[in-house]
């Protein structure tokens, strides 16, 4: 079950969107994917869904109120890297698509209105190739604790600072004490 | 008058005295008649010169009969004195009276003498010698005879004659004196006047031959001193005068040619008549056709002068040019008696002349020389005039360009405002299609099942069209559908207010719905940035270009949206205040400093990074409220509080536009 959160100013957007995910079949190759769809109208609302549980794909609009697309999807990486990132979006200015690529390095830009069919062909790729990566490096981490290169705690440190990114490290502050973070 | 009558009375007894006397007489009787005959003063002379020789000889017997005689020396004495007194007398009054005039006054003397003479002193003569000879001594005769008395009417007589006599005589004493005093006063007068006059005349000649000698001093000066060269001839054309300047330029002394005949020296090689030589000669025009060629010209100042300008090669250094003017010089009668030469140097002009000729040339070429150079440049400008005018075509068409490019610019802006709310509605509408489209064919498939009759089909349809959902789902779905199509068809209809053609020309129109178009156009874009809180008052329609009035709200829309950094407000009012009606649009952005402020509607200012904006925005509004409108755009900003622009525009647009 693949999980996807989606943000959009647009409710109606958002339900298309649902539909859509719910009946069309999701396949990259012979691999089909089975969706649980998140929707949310407003980025924060997004965010903390982000911080409460493991996303694979965050599909995201440009323009919203409160914050745009990239800042949003900036935001959403560091909560989750190996989540695969995706803008919808009807406004198509090259600023932002640039912005988009360079600084949060999305897997695809779809511009709206969407073909559906290419939608699911995009979201299925993403996913696919999410898998693909999350596997290599299970096997990389795999022959490199057979290869004595990397001990099994490293790579549950490494997990761990994925699943939460920070984990690992404490933050001191200057008198000894242990700064931790409340801002989420 | 009456002759000299002789009688016996006179008669002495003395023979020769008596016939003496008697001579004597006779004489003056002679006298008498030539007086009253009016004879000649010569003749009248003559006889009196007789009567005084007579005279003389008869005293000079008397007396030497009186020596003879021993008479008594005191009478000899008197009557000697008597005899010259006599003859004194005679001649002066013979002298004086030889004209004639008083004539008969030396008569009436003679007469009167001579009678008194005889009766008295040659008597007393006779008898003193009759006593001498009767031999009685000379004073006993002298005693006697002054004794005697003569009767005495003869005695009286004598004495008044006597008297007579001596007054007479006094008074020609006298007037012989006078006469001699007045004589002497005259020839002394005479004398006087006579130097007078030989002094005055010495004086006045000398006087003269001064003068002469000053003119004459004076002439020289004159020519001497005259800073032109000035030479004079006579009529034998010899020079005489050559004055200073003349020397100069000839380098001839005056010493050297004054008296001479070398006139030409000064001018010429070899001797020839100079132009005073052929005045002087009278050989006027046709002998100075031969020597100057019809260079020379009647003097147009000085009568009968002729001038003539000619080069000197043998003067000065390189040779000089003269200008010489010849007068003849003429006396009293007009007989020419010399001739007058003077000679200007005009080598100077001659040679400024030539500067200025050379002068000039070099001019003309200088001006040929800058006409070309001006026809080259006004070439040049013509072309440069043409490229600019070229320029100036390209900077119109570019700014004809920037125009449409901002006017592009701002579309383009709204065009992605527009399409992201186009798009969206349109990729939601589309997406639920494909929903329905599977919907549709579940359900079919459903249907297609009923009419089949197998309950196990039918099971499973409906297992896979999920009914539930569909019957949920269905309805919103197309709602939601339907909604997206009516924002669309609703964006589609503010656009289209928004541009309307119709609204491109002056028009009575409402302002506040067409504030509500731009609005609705703008606001998608405007929503991501702020809220948008219109307070829209009762305004009047106002002519206007509506057209034109929405692309300034859509400016000042967008701009107060863009000054917005976060989230923040934006207040759209509008009212209306006497003759105008007013647009207030208000953020809560960043505001701008008082430069900014300043420059904001300036072509081309903009604070937007590259790319962002064309800087024509506001200037362009400037010209559109301002200048077609005739209304005003108030700005009040402050920095980090926001910013309000305020509209004022006229409800009734003046005649003119």
């Amino acid at each position: 079950m693949s999980r996807i959160l989606i943000v959009d100013d647009e409710i109606s957007i958002l339900k298309a969107l649902q539909r859509l995910l719910r009946v069309a079949p999701c396949v990259y190759g012979n691999k089909q994917f089975s969706l649980e769809v998140v929707a949310c109208e407003f980025p924060s609302e997004a965010l903390k869904h982000a911080r409460q549980g493991e996303f694979d794909l965050f599909i995201s609009d440009y323009r919203m109120p409160e914050m745009d697309g990239i800042e949003f999807l900036k935001q959403a990486r560091a909560l989750q890297p190996d989540a695969a990132r995706l803008i919808l979006s009807g406004y198509a200015d090259l600023n932002a698509l640039v912005r988009a690529v360079n600084e949060v390095g999305i897997e695809r830009f779809i511009g709206k209105p969407w073909n559906d069919y290419e939608l699911m062909s995009a979201i299925a790729q993403a996913l696919a190739h999410r898998e693909l990566l999350l596997e290599n490096r299970q096997l990389a981490d795999l022959v490199r604790v057979e290869m004595g290169d990397k001990t099994a705690e490293q790579i549950e440190a490494e997990r761990l600072e994925r699943l939460e990114p920070g984990i690992t490290r404490v933050n001191w502050g200057p008198d000894g004490s242990v700064v931790l973070d409340d801002d989420n | 008058m009456d002759a000299f009558v002789w009688d016996q009375r006179y008669m002495t007894g003395e023979a020769q005295v008596d016939g003496e006397h008697q001579e004597l007489v006779r004489i003056i009787n002679a006298l008498i008649d030539l007086q009253s005959k009016y004879a000649s003063p010569e003749t009248v002379t003559q006889v009196l010169d007789q009567l005084v020789n007579y005279a003389v000889v008869h005293f000079a017997h008397e007396e030497t009969l009186m020596a003879e005689s021993h008479c008594d020396p005191r009478f000899i004495e008197r009557h000697t004195a008597v005899h010259r007194s006599f003859a004194e007398q005679v001649v002066r009054l013979r002298d004086s009276s030889a004209d004639g005039s008083d004539l008969e006054y030396l008569l009436n003397f003679l007469t009167g003498w001579l009678a008194q003479h005889i009766l008295g002193m040659d008597k007393a003569m006779v008898r003193q010698i009759e006593l001498i000879r009767g031999g009685n001594s000379p004073q006993a005769a002298y005693d006697a005879a002054a004794k005697i008395t003569t009767d005495p009417a003869t005695s009286s007589m004598l004495d008044a004659m006597a008297s007579l006599y001596r007054i007479i005589s006094a008074r020609n004493d006298a007037l012989s004196e006078l006469n001699r005093g007045l004589e002497a006063k005259v020839a002394e007068r005479t004398e006087a006047l006579k130097e007078s006059n030989r002094r005055l005349l010495e004086s006045e000649h000398r006087r003269s031959t001064e003068t002469r000698r000053n003119l004459e001093l004076f002439l020289s000066q004159i020519i001497d001193g005259d800073p032109v060269p000035t030479l004079v001839i006579d009529a034998s054309h010899r020079i005489t005068h050559w004055n200073k300047a003349c020397a100069n330029i000839s380098g001839l002394p005056a010493e050297r040619m004054v008296g001479t005949w070398d006139q030409w020296m000064a001018f010429y090689p070899a001797a020839r008549p100079i132009m005073a030589d052929l005045i002087v000669d009278g050989s006027l025009e046709e002998r100075f056709n031969t020597y100057y060629h019809n260079l020379f010209r009647r003097s147009k100042t000085i009568e009968d002068a002729f001038e003539a300008e000619s080069f000197f090669p043998n003067l000065g250094e390189n040779g000089r040019w003269l200008f010489f003017t010849a007068a003849p010089i003429r006396d009293g009668e007009g007989r020419i008696i010399g001739a007058i030469e003077t000679l200007q140097d005009v080598t100077d002009r001659h040679l400024a002349e030539d500067e200025l000729l050379k002068y000039q040339e070099q001019l003309e070429a200088q001006v040929e020389a800058r006409t070309r150079e001006l026809a080259s440049t006004n070439r040049q400008l013509e072309r440069e005039h043409a490229e600019l005018t070229t320029l100036l075509g390209k900077i119109d068409e570019t700014q004809q360009q920037l125009l449409q490019s901002e006017k592009m610019a701002a579309i383009g802006q709204l065009a992605a405002g527009v399409a992201h709310e186009i798009n969206n509605p349109v990729g939601f509408v589309n997406s639920n299609l494909g929903s329905l489209k599977s919907y549709t064919g579940n359900l079919l498939r459903l249907i297609d099942a009923y009419e089949s009759g197998e309950p196990q089909a039918i099971a499973a349809a409906r297992q896979a069209a999920d009914l539930e959902f569909l019957r949920e789902d269905l309805p919103s779905l197309l709602a939601e559908s339907q909604e997206g199509l009516d924002r669309v068809t609703r964006i589609v209809q503010d656009l289209k207010d928004f541009s309307r053609v119709d609204q491109a020309e002056h028009q009575r129109a409402d302002l506040n719905a067409a504030m509500n178009s731009t609005l609705n156009v703008v606001r998608n874009e405007l929503k991501y940035k702020a809220d948008v809180i219109v307070e829209l008052g009762d305004i009047p329609e106002i002519d206007c270009v509506p057209a034109q009035l929405n692309q300034v709200f859509m400016n000042l829309l967008v701009n107060a949206a863009q000054a917005i950094p976060e989230r923040g407000k934006i207040f759209v009012r509008s009212g209306v205040e006497r003759d105008h009606v007013w647009f207030e649009i208000e953020d809560t952005g960043c505001g701008m400093s008082a430069e900014t402020r300043q420059r904001i509607f300036e072509p081309f200012f903009t604070t937007k990074p590259v790319g962002k904006g064309t800087g024509l925005g506001l200037s362009i509004s400037y010209d559109i409220i301002v200048k077609r409108h005739h209304g005003r755009l108030d700005v009040h900003s402050e920095t980090g509080k926001g910013t309000t622009f305020r509209i004022w525009l006229p409800i009734v647009q003046s005649a003119e536009t």
